[in-house]
């Protein structure tokens, strides 16, 4: 194992799913560094790869194989024509747990540790359009984090803190966070 | 590829002295020994100075059945031609049995020899081994030295303690292997 050199190394872990492959952070100081990096220096291991990465499944993986979980999406254009059709398999670990619906609209959420990835999907014309990435979310964030859905423009709603007064608002049309200010429980 | 046509052989010497004599088309399916035959320097032995003689053994039975494959795709009725799930299920068995410290060693040799299928199928055992296992185990079996102090290792499993809760999954599959 000493022997081999940091780019297979890289390779290998790069095709770990989310969790196993913060597990291995924990094997060596050599294998941390290739996952988290070292001093200054980005980790070499793609970090958002692992969570849900479709060329990350390996033909021989049993293990997944066998528990055979998978989603299939399908994408589809502005005018309802499929452009691809995607499937997941998805870590047997990390199920996406359904958020809840909004105008006909299906959310699905998947939450791991400090990341979170959304999909929302039409059961009508069965697309889907996913978050462009995965989000990181802070420490403090992340234990105390309430995902909901509410209905502007087809937009998913992230309310956050104890009293709810402060809602960070995820638009999926375009991608990005904003900060409402008003409460919205009184 | 005619019968009449000598085929031309490249004697490959392992790390610890066997020498191996195969088919330069073999020998072309590892790009790094590619290289080197096109800059002619074929009459010599090859020296393969970080591979083992039954690891080599391994990669040249890989390299062998590349060329089979290879040769026979431009005839138009082609029995050696594999589907997508025969050519999954071959890599499978080429790998079976294949432990861990070999699986080591296999890796580094094809990443020597730039030989990427026979890199692939070796990153994606190793991937299957590591997947369900935990950090001593993964040690155990790779014979990895932990380098971290109890502390650090304490510190890292607090700031990933997620990873390491409990899966109702883990012990299922763990006790039925």
């Amino acid at each position: 194992m000493e022997a081999l050199p940091d780019e297979v190394l890289t390779e290998i872990l790069g095709r770990l799913w989310k969790k196993p492959s913060c597990r291995c952070k924990c094997v060596s100081k050599r294998w941390r560094d290739l996952i988290s990096g070292s001093g200054g220096d980005k980790p070499k291991v793609p970090n958002s790869g692992c969570l849900i990465q479709k060329e990350n499944i390996s033909p021989t993986d049993e293990v997944y194989d066998a528990s055979n979980f998978s989603l299939r999406f399908f994408r589809f254009d502005e005018k309802g024509k499929m452009t691809a059709e995607e499937s997941l398999d998805l870590n047997k670990w990390v199920f996406p747990s359904m958020l809840g619906t909004c105008d006909g609209l299906l959310f699905y959420c998947l939450k791991t540790g400090k990341k979170v990835q959304f999909w929302v999907s039409d059961p009508v014309t069965k697309g889907i359009r996913s978050s462009p990435s995965v989000f990181p979310i802070s420490d403090q964030v992340a234990d105390r984090l309430r995902l909901g859905v509410g209905f502007r423009n087809r937009s998913l709603e992230i309310k956050k803190g104890k009293n709810r007064a402060a809602v960070a608002v995820f638009d999926f049309e375009t991608g990005e966070w904003s900060r409402r200010r008003r409460p919205v429980f009184r | 590829m005619s019968e009449s046509t000598e085929k031309k052989m490249v004697r490959l010497r392992s790390s610890d002295g066997e020498v191996f004599e195969v088919e330069e088309s073999v020998a072309k399916v590892a790009k790094t020994l590619q290289d080197m035959l096109e800059e002619d320097c074929a009459d010599a032995v090859i020296p393969i100075t970080c591979v083992r003689a039954p690891i080599l053994t391994k990669v040249i039975d890989y390299c062998k059945d590349q060329v089979m494959i290879s040769s026979s795709s431009s005839t138009t009725n082609n029995p050696n031609e594999r589907t997508e799930q025969e050519r999954k299920a071959w890599g499978q068995k080429f790998m079976e049995g294949v432990d861990s410290s070999t699986l080591c060693e296999l890796l580094v040799a094809s990443n020597f020899l730039n030989i990427e299928g026979l890199l692939n199928l070796g990153v994606d055992k190793m991937v299957s081994m590591i997947q369900g296992k935990y950090p001593q185990e993964i040690r155990d079996m790779f014979n990895v030295v932990n380098d971290f102090t109890p502390e650090e290792e304490e510190e890292i499993r607090n700031q990933n303690a997620w990873a390491f809760e409990r899966d109702p999954y883990y012990k299922k599959r763990s006790s039925s292997k």
